[in-house]
């Protein structure tokens, strides 16, 4: 399976300058609230469909289905990327906090309720894509990553506004760490298991196609 | 495994698309031998390659690949095996060298001296970027990367199409150089009857989605009769006997599964000829109805 992550992060090697320029764009030019979790989430999730575009372009399915590997491994190797694309995503959040607090004297701020949002709507993205492009193939996967996208995108606009309010109305204190990790990520986590089984049950029954 | 042991057994394998059926399949490919998987377009070979390859899944069936089971033994079974695919699946956006690193860690075997010189020899450059290939290029580059794990197995997809008469010759004899130790085996899917001609040793002939034969050469030349004679000599019966025929204003053609039939039919009346692959398909594949001309 590290074959096929490693594989994923090499074939977008050319597209992480893209993920500059949004964490330019979306850290100093489009500088608001929203920022942290623009550049984290939409960062992990521009690396995915990337990749699975790139894939979908050279129908490579049939190139990664000759290989010494499992179905099992293939499905594992796409979720466990989302991971790594992830940690991309937060470290690229991070830096644009710290380059913006110690070199632009306009902090963007980043929280760990920043953080677990972006991890929440990585993971959500991911569970939902997956199934469906496993599902429907590479046709409907062009329709779907518009959709993902355009979804994920009004997802973090819209809740970057009513963080605040939502913290207030809870009755335990949503801005410690352990709690923000045990709601959020905990939550999505689960549904992203679910989404794996999900995923590996139609792939197995599925041809690789081109 | 010695020769003349089967390497691939395929045990009642079918595939059911909406418009295609692929019928249950139970044959052997032998050991050490270059088995050339010949049939019209449509007929079925791409999709028992997937199947064979784990790519597609059986409707119904059992594949065993050095004598162990696929799925089950995939990970181990698909080190050994080389496979060129009839189109170039790899990301285009990558260079040949890019590609290399991609695929090269997924073996164990991995000569990096052997896929150098295969590099050299087809003067492809490693920092070539793949969409910049042509279909030739692409197909050595394919070549290439099956031909550098040491694999025991090569599958090929239709490998000639598209290639230049000077290439496809080296090709050719590439196959035949890598069969040489015996303990390798080649399965080779083509339409192209004459590449069989040349090095194949065993022929499963498929068509509209059965498998019609599958025998060496030999056999299938001492088998089979083209019956060359006079119109007045085809009646129910004599038609009857014939695979496919093709009719002229001159005499008729037509093919025959038994050479000894043929002969006792039609006696000392017709030209009895040996026919060649490309006779064999083509009247099998047209039936009785036949070509008028």
């Amino acid at each position: 399976m590290f074959n096929l992550i490693r594989k994923d992060m090499l074939v977008v090697r050319f597209y992480y300058l893209f993920i500059v320029l949004y964490a330019v764009f979306f850290g100093f030019v489009m500088n608001n609230e929203a920022s942290t979790v623009l550049v984290g989430a939409l960062s992990a999730i521009m690396l995915v469909m990337f990749s699975v575009n790139l894939e979908t372009k050279s129908k490579s399915v049939l190139f990664i289905g000759s290989l010494p590997v499992r179905r099992k491994q293939i499905v594992q190797a796409k979720y466990a990327v989302v991971i790594v694309f992830l940690i991309i995503g937060l470290f690229m959040s991070l830096l644009v906090h710290l380059v913006s607090l110690y070199a632009l004297n306009n902090p963007v701020e980043w929280t760990w309720m920043q953080a677990s949002l972006t991890t929440g709507i990585v993971l959500l993205f991911s569970s939902l894509f997956f199934p469906v492009y496993y599902w429907l193939g590479d046709r409907a996967a062009q329709v779907i990553s518009f959709l993902a996208i355009f979804l994920a995108v009004s997802v973090v606009v819209g809740m970057s506004g009513v963080i605040n309010k939502i913290t207030l109305q809870l009755p335990f204190d949503i801005s410690s760490p352990a709690a923000v990790l045990s709601v959020i990520v905990g939550g999505a986590l689960l549904l992203f298991l679910a989404s794996y089984w999900l995923s590996l049950s139609i792939f197995r029954k599925k041809d690789m196609a081109g | 495994m010695n020769q003349d042991e089967n390497v691939i057994e395929l045990d009642g394998l079918s595939k059911s698309y909406s418009r295609f059926r692929l019928e249950p399949v139970t044959m052997s490919f032998k050991q050490g031998y270059i088995t050339g998987l010949v049939g019209p377009n449509g007929a079925g070979k791409s999709t028992l390659i997937k199947l064979i390859m784990g790519m597609a899944v059986p409707s119904s069936g059992g594949v065993k690949i050095f004598g162990r089971r696929m799925p089950e033994r995939e990970l181990e079974i698909k080190e050994r095996i080389g496979y060129v695919s009839d189109e170039c699946h790899y990301y285009e956006h990558l260079s040949i060298g890019a590609m290399k690193n991609v695929l090269a860690p997924f073996y164990s075997r991995w000569d990096e001296k052997q896929y150098s010189q295969l590099l050299e020899r087809f003067e492809l450059h490693p920092k070539s970027k793949i969409r910049s290939l042509s279909k030739g290029m692409k197909m050595k580059l394919s070549l290439a990367f099956a031909l550098s794990h040491h694999a025991d197995l090569l599958i090929m997809d239709e490998p000639t199409a598209g290639l230049d008469p000077v290439f496809r010759r080296e090709l050719l004899d590439m196959l035949a150089d890598f069969i040489q130790d015996d303990t390798r085996t080649i399965i080779f899917s083509t339409h192209v009857t004459t590449d069989l001609d040349r090095i194949a040793d065993y022929i499963a002939f498929m068509n509209k989605g059965s498998l019609v034969f599958c025998d060496s050469k030999e056999e299938i030349f001492e088998r089979y009769a083209l019956v060359k004679a006079d119109n007045s000599l085809l009646d129910r019966d004599t038609r009857g006997a014939l695979l496919g025929i093709r009719e002229t204003s001159v005499g008729f053609e037509g093919l025959s599964a038994d050479r000894k039939e043929a002969e006792r039919l039609f006696g000392g009346f017709a030209h009895i000829e040996t026919p060649t692959l490309e006779d064999i398909m083509f009247y099998t594949a047209k039936g009785r109805s036949g070509a008028h001309v």
